[in-house]
């Protein structure tokens, strides 16, 4: 009897425990930033030398270590901050782990040697994913700034 | 909490803390994979309310070791819950029940750690932080299950086995 009863007991919480797991998976489902989608109404921002027809614009300010900062424009297709920043050569990755990036406009951040990095906001909000997370939409505009610690 | 710790329990409780610290320092480039939930588990299982003990000194050691952040504060507290679930549990035999409370820790560490972000940012970015992490609460929380799984039962068996010979 006592058995039956634990066993009830067990299922019971392997129930609510997966019931737990899809309510969360599902509120994270539904509130992931995404990219808005491109379709047949979207205006047009610029055509490139190719002919590419791109339909967002972005911007980048970058303030390095010593308070600098330079502001890049980029007109783009892509979904994902990532893919822009690394095909405009903007960041870089060398030496840091898979898919971190630690050069930016050529200034390199060493935790390992100061404690620095390279923050991302969004807008002037901190991120709260990386770059390649990061949805972009026509308009956004984006911050990468030298951080210690 | 009953009597006073023997030397040779303050001398055990250092060492498993310290193993506990090495375990997870091995296991770090795995991410949100780690071993500290089960050991804390085994503790709470194995010594009840001296279990704080070891809990306790790993905290003051990654504390030590990792430097000051704001974590500190979330480290205080958030293995302590986990370790007083055990205490009170600590009569369930069923390895997938010990599976099913560390899996939960693992899926609620993001909702664990928000009241630290909630005074430091408001609700807002608390909320925000939390449901962008979830994918790896999500992550901690399969880690910790299939670990506790496999491993619970005989490591807290031994634990327990070891610990009776040593009061002997």
């Amino acid at each position: 009897m006592q058995q039956r009863k634990n066993t009830l007991i067990i299922i019971v919480a392997v129930v609510a425990f997966l019931a737990m797991v899809a309510t969360m998976l599902g509120i994270w489902w539904f509130n992931r930033p995404t990219p808005k989608p491109v379709d047949a109404d979207t205006t047009p921002k610029s055509t490139g030398e190719d002919g590419t027809v791109y339909y967002k614009t972005i911007t980048v300010q970058v303030i390095h270590s010593d308070g600098a900062g330079r502001t890049f424009t980029y007109d783009t297709n892509a979904d994902y901050l990532g893919e822009v920043l690394y095909e405009k050569g903007l960041i870089k990755n060398e030496g840091a782990d898979e898919g971190m990036f630690n050069i930016v406009d050529g200034e390199k951040a060493d935790w390992n040697e100061n404690k620095s990095y390279w923050g991302l906001y969004v807008g002037e909000e901190y991120a709260m994913q990386g770059v390649d997370d990061t949805p972009i939409n026509d308009g956004d505009s984006f911050k990468l700034v030298y951080t210690i610690g | 909490m009953g009597k006073k710790l023997t030397v040779r329990e303050i001398t055990l409780f250092g060492m498993l803390a310290a193993m506990t610290f090495g375990a997870k320092w091995v296991m770090a480039p795995l991410p949100n994979i780690e071993p500290v939930s089960l050991m804390v588990l085994v503790f709470g299982a194995v010594f009840g309310w001296k279990s704080l003990f070891p809990v306790s000194v790993y905290v003051a050691a990654e504390i030590l070791f990792y430097g000051l952040g704001t974590w500190n504060f979330n480290y205080l507290y958030i293995w302590t819950v986990l370790a007083v679930a055990a205490i009170c549990l600590r009569r369930m035999e069923h390895p997938l029940g010990w599976a099913v409370l560390s899996g939960t820790f693992g899926l609620a560490f993001g909702v664990l750690c928000a009241p630290v972000d909630v005074v430091i940012g408001g609700w807002s970015y608390a909320v925000a932080k939390w449901i962008s992490g979830i994918p790896f609460d999500l992550m901690h929380c399969a880690g910790n299950f299939v670990i506790a799984l496999l491993l619970f039962k005989p490591l807290r068996n031994l634990t327990a086995k070891l610990y009776r010979r040593m009061r002997q």
